[in-house]
């Protein structure tokens, strides 16, 4: 469905991603774990080809969408966006109500009637559970839990063949990030949805296959991928043993991964960002987290 | 530091206070509806404002006309299309800050040199136009930049995202969300032209006949308060008049704007 191949991508001069080949699967939950900062985000973005909007980031490399290299000059970026729908970690609404939230980019991008736009807007809001008293509702008034399910159904309403989503469940409280699991299950049966993630039980709970990244010195590689069952209960490289050791028994599991843990450091990836011409919503939010590996080990 | 805030805040109203008090007792005598729409009599002494407020109308309407799309291409030019931080976005962004802060009449000069003398427009309300169109392009520019730089870049990238096209963002979103900022720069645009005296002197004269075309020069309020006051034996009075009603217009036209952004901001 979606192939990477040897893909490369830089921003404000630091490298993030080095060289990576990962194939996607036609349909399911594929689950793109590791830590913050390691670059899951711009592997994401670079699938809507955000690299457009921002001159400071690079991408070399080849990315397919059922065989067809989406960096071609002849795929159109909005149609590209159209197949492919982003919802975004930080979701912005849109000035106006959550339906008009929804119906905006169908009256933009489809040549559908009224009609046919407010049913669609209608399904989408009911799909993700926004209840029908907020939908008047000026978006900004909107709480988190409720502005990223509109924003999810901002994406789903166009009916894109692909939904990625960043840290979906990012600042949700149990309840809320259920719904958007429960939601996730659901769109993943019939379309592929890429969720990017650092919540180990996020991908135990919905993950069908799951991708593990590292942040080495000269940028994020794939170090893992399997189902997401296999990879978390049997994980083979010492990296992601780490990794979900630290999920599951905190600061003990440190012991084990000393020479890991002192590979990374707290730099921040992007540092000219701000000084040398990043927009800030390109720098990663997360700037006291782990970033950047130092081991330099050897990976496949 | 409460006490000298509150005497500076004190000082303040009372110093609009006098001001305004002034321009009322002195002008209140001869304000009337008449005033406003008759023709002027003996050298301005005599009569209403009628051909005054039609000219300043003229050339409020036409400088705001000519220049709402010239700031609005700068604005995007420098917000949508230059990289941000480019030599060439921050040299655009210079020259307009520095147009900003050049006095007045030094463009009046530029304006009277190149429409009234070059383009044989003479002393007319379009050269006055056109000169004014100089002065508030770089202020509305300057005001329009600051209110899109100030959409958050997430609100872009979530529109973007949903395969939107940059233009029908643009349109769509941004330019709504900056509405009041937009709304600011025509504020300040049209503050600039009313008060405007010395490079309207020099470009569209001091006329005080009603005029009948573009092509006619016109005196525009704020110079025939100063041509009064200074040029005109016993035209005191009727500078104060004038003043009163460009004082009027003023506050009318203020309070149109802010309810405009009041109701665009709901």
């Amino acid at each position: 469905m979606i192939e990477f191949r040897k893909l490369t991508v830089t921003a404000c001069g630091a490298r993030i991603i080095d060289g990576l080949d990962l194939i996607l699967p036609e349909k399911g939950t594929a689950m793109i774990l590791g830590p913050s900062g390691c670059g899951k985000t711009t592997l994401l973005k670079s699938l809507i080809r955000e690299d457009l909007e921002d001159p400071d980031v690079h991408v070399s490399g080849s990315i397919l969408l059922r065989g067809k290299e989406i960096r071609d000059r002849r795929f159109p970026v909005h149609r590209l966006r159209q197949r492919v729908g982003l919802v975004m970690q930080h979701p912005v609404p849109f000035p106006g109500t959550a339906f008009a939230n929804v119906t905006f980019a169908l009256r933009c991008t489809t040549k559908l009637d009224r009609t046919a736009i407010d049913a669609r807007a209608k399904k989408a809001l009911e799909e993700v559970g926004l209840e029908r008293q907020h939908w008047e509702t000026p978006a900004e008034c909107l709480s988190g839990g409720q502005l990223k399910r509109l924003s999810i159904a901002r994406t789903i309403a166009l009916e894109p063949e692909v939904i990625l989503l960043d840290e979906p469940s990012n600042g949700l409280d149990p309840l809320a990030a259920a719904r958007v699991e429960q939601l996730i299950t659901t769109l993943s049966q019939n379309r592929l949805v890429v969720v990017v993630t650092h919540d180990v039980s996020l991908v135990q709970r919905i993950g069908d296959a799951v991708y593990f990244l590292w942040p080495y010195r000269t940028g994020c590689r794939l170090v893992e991928e399997g189902p997401a069952q296999d990879v978390l209960d049997n994980p083979k490289e010492p990296e992601t043993r780490l990794f979900v050791r630290a999920a599951r028994e905190g600061a003990s599991a440190l012991v084990h991964g000393e020479e890991l843990v002192a590979g990374l450091t707290y730099d921040v990836p992007r540092e000219t960002c701000g000084s040398g011409g990043c927009e800030p919503d390109g720098c990663e939010p997360e700037s006291s987290e782990p970033v950047r590996g130092s081991t330099g080990r050897k990976m496949r | 530091m409460k006490a000298a805030s509150t005497i500076s805040a004190i000082l303040v109203f009372l110093t609009l206070l006098l001001i305004g008090a002034d321009i009322v007792v002195e002008g209140a005598a001869g304000l009337s509806i008449g005033t406003l729409t008759d023709a002027v009599r003996d050298g301005g002494r005599a009569g209403g404002l009628g051909p005054i407020i039609l000219s300043t109308v003229i050339v409020l309407a036409g400088s705001i006309l000519f220049a709402l799309p010239l700031a609005l291409g700068g604005a995007v030019l420098k917000t949508e299309l230059l990289r941000h931080h480019s030599r060439l976005a921050r040299g655009v962004m210079g020259a307009f800050e520095v147009m900003v802060s050049v006095p007045s009449v030094a463009i009046g000069l530029v304006g009277w040199s190149l429409f009234s003398q070059w383009l044989g427009l003479g002393f007319s309300l379009l050269s006055g136009c056109l000169t004014m169109t100089l002065i508030i392009v770089p202020i509305m520019t300057v005001a329009f930049i600051g209110g899109f730089e100030m959409v958050p870049a997430g609100l872009r990238m979530n529109s973007l995202a949903l395969g939107v096209t940059r233009w029908q963002t643009f349109w769509r979103q941004v330019v709504p969300s900056a509405r009041p900022a937009l709304a600011a720069g025509v504020t300040l645009a049209i503050g600039r032209v009313t008060a405007e005296t010395a490079a309207l002197m020099l470009t569209s004269g001091i006329s005080t006949r009603t005029p009948e075309s573009l092509g006619d020069p016109g005196a525009t309020l704020a110079v025939h308060v100063y041509h009064m006051a200074r040029h005109v034996p016993g035209g005191e009075s009727m500078a104060y008049t004038t003043s009163l009603a460009l004082l009027l217009i003023c506050i009318a036209v203020h309070v149109a704007l802010a309810r405009l952004k009041k109701e665009s901001a709901a």
